[in-house]
């Protein structure tokens, strides 16, 4: 992790110098745990994909103000939090948050079912500040203290929410593999009635 | 070997979600590469000094019909000056007053160039839904996204008490003029003020309705518990609530957001100045002495349109037919002035500015 931090740093120093080749290299590095911090607060992918770009187009026109030696991947997290808390405003007295349903792509059968489930679960019965400690641990790989600081919240507080929302997530998900086996074995009997 | 087994388990969820968000994850790196190449080709400089561009098409395409003009005014400064109708002068005297000989016009701060077409509309929408520019600086904040600046004031059970702050970024633009004097019929303004850290944290957490939230918060066993067993010797202090917030007098915290050296997060609080002010006219394009349009709405409790949409639309309904007059004082002591009036559509929810005359 410390060296990944390290090369996300070069590339962003990479890019105040006008390089889009690093640009593009941060890009794949972190585009899913900026789409993810997105995606726990707007609960929408397609605003959630709006702010992931926007957020790199920041870190594109703002890479000389990155301070050298510090955590580039918390630098563009709060810079992806911000974009998207500041669209959450602007949205949030427009229209009804959607329904997750309509905001993911109907699944095919190469999703594992079980994972997409997850995702819906974590959107639609974690609050807010849950979705977004546990995207950033479970998707950025931070930890509870970095968590903290890019949110601006006690460590313990971040420590605690993030346990209460994995037992959450854990109890439901056993759930649905409960379901889902239930369904293999249905789906077993009736083949056996043919 | 519990405790493993609830790690592991813990574990597998998250290489699941991680998993399953990097199936969901778009590849808009081609897209992102060709933004950064047009900004590039916009700015002609290094990326930290560019001014902010359009992210992409979408925003632009949103964002394109928000014109950031309030009364039939310019939105590049100078662009469509001649031809338009002078500011009702106030001297008639024999000799010509600089009013007269020096008619300004509005115009709105813009990052970007308006279309020309605006100009013949002579009404344009109020939400200003896109960044603007003053001293070549971007204040995203100042421009006043409508549904952005909404805060609650106080909440007696039975209603609850908004102030609405909608985004003022106009600008008045002729020659001598000394100063510029906003004035409102409805609501009024507030001053945005730059806030340190610790004083933004002292007011937000002073809320009445914050601190009414912490005490809650504490109060749950299960909360205090796992805190505890973490942390044994955490305080948890509630913090004293402010008496005087939402009075119309002391600041009202609002917002906090990327700072316009894009390094830092800036916090704000805004504090009410009454029903009109003034600035000299060169302090208007001084990003750091701007103000906002503030008007109260009050929602009853048993309101069942949902909280959010019904406030919104009651600030909006507030808004509608306020009458916004900018005048003008020149070196010689003469002045004019220009009123627009604001019209809500609520077919969209938007409210437009109108020149009166």
């Amino acid at each position: 992790m410390h060296g990944e931090k390290a090369e996300c740093g070069s590339l962003v120093e990479k890019i105040s110098e006008g390089d889009r080749g690093a640009l593009g290299e941060l890009y794949e590095r972190m585009k899913s745990p900026v789409f993810g911090l997105a995606l726990a607060i707007l609960k929408n992918r397609s605003d959630a994909e709006d702010v992931a770009q926007s957020a790199f187009l920041r870190v594109w026109e703002s890479a000389g103000s990155y301070r050298a030696g510090t955590d580039a991947g918390a630098w563009i997290m709060t810079i992806t939090r911000n974009l998207a808390l500041d669209r959450f405003r602007r949205r949030k007295n427009m229209t009804d948050i959607m329904d997750m349903a309509d905001t993911l792509p109907g699944g095919d059968d190469l999703t594992p079912k079980l994972d997409r489930m997850l995702l819906e679960h974590l959107l639609s019965e974690l609050d807010c500040s849950e979705r977004q400690i546990v995207m950033l641990r479970a998707v950025g790989g931070y930890s509870h203290g970095e968590i903290a600081r890019i949110l601006g919240r006690p460590c313990a507080t971040v420590r605690w929410k993030y346990g209460r929302a994995i037992k959450k997530l854990q109890a439901l998900f056993a759930k649905e593999e409960a379901h889902d086996e239930n369904r293999k074995q249905v789906r077993f009997a009736a083949g056996n009635c043919k | 070997m519990k405790t493993e087994n609830r790690c592991d388990s813990r574990r597998a969820i998250a290489n699941r979600l991680r998993a399953e968000v990097e199936r969901e994850t778009p590849d808009g790196k081609e897209r992102l590469l060709r933004a950064a190449a047009s900004c590039a080709q916009a700015g002609g400089e290094a990326p930290a000094k560019r001014r902010a561009c359009r992210p992409a098409l979408k925003y632009a395409v949103s964002f394109g019909l928000c014109a950031a003009v309030l009364c039939g005014a310019v939105a590049v400064p100078g662009m469509f000056r001649s031809g338009r109708a002078a500011a009702a002068p106030s001297s008639s005297g024999r000799g010509a007053t600089m009013a007269q000989e020096n008619p300004f016009v509005l115009e709105a701060y813009a990052a970007e160039a308006e279309s020309g077409s605006l100009q013949a509309q002579k009404s344009f929408d109020l939400s200003v839904g896109r960044k603007i520019s003053v001293s070549g600086i971007d204040c995203t904040k100042f421009a006043g996204q409508i549904y952005q600046g909404q805060n609650l004031l106080k909440d007696d059970g039975n209603t609850m008490l908004y102030a609405n702050y909608q985004g003022f970024n106009l600008r008045c633009a002729g020659d001598h003029i000394e100063t510029v004097t906003y004035s409102t019929d409805r609501g009024g303004f507030a001053q945005v003020k730059s806030l340190p850290w610790e004083e933004f944290s002292r007011i937000s957490q002073s809320i009445p309705w914050a601190v009414e939230n912490c005490r809650k918060q504490y109060a749950n066993p299960e909360y205090r518990k796992a805190i505890l067993k973490k942390d044994p010797n955490y305080k948890f202090e509630i913090p004293e609530a402010n008496r005087d917030y939402g009075d119309g007098r002391s600041m009202e915290v609002a917002s906090a957001g990327w700072g316009v050296e894009k390094d830092h997060i800036e916090y704000d609080g805004f504090l009410p100045v009454g029903a009109s002010y003034t600035l000299s006219y060169k302090d208007q394009d001084d990003h750091t002495k701007q103000y906002v349009w503030r008007v109260l709405s009050s929602l009853s409790h048993t309101q069942d349109d949902g909280i959010g949409k019904a406030a919104m639309h009651a600030a909006l309904k507030s808004m509608d037919g306020a009458v916004i007059t900018v005048t003008a004082k020149y070196e010689d002591g003469s002045t004019a002035a220009k009123q627009c009036v604001v019209r809500l559509d609520t077919d969209k929810w938007t409210l437009r500015a109108a020149e009166i005359g």
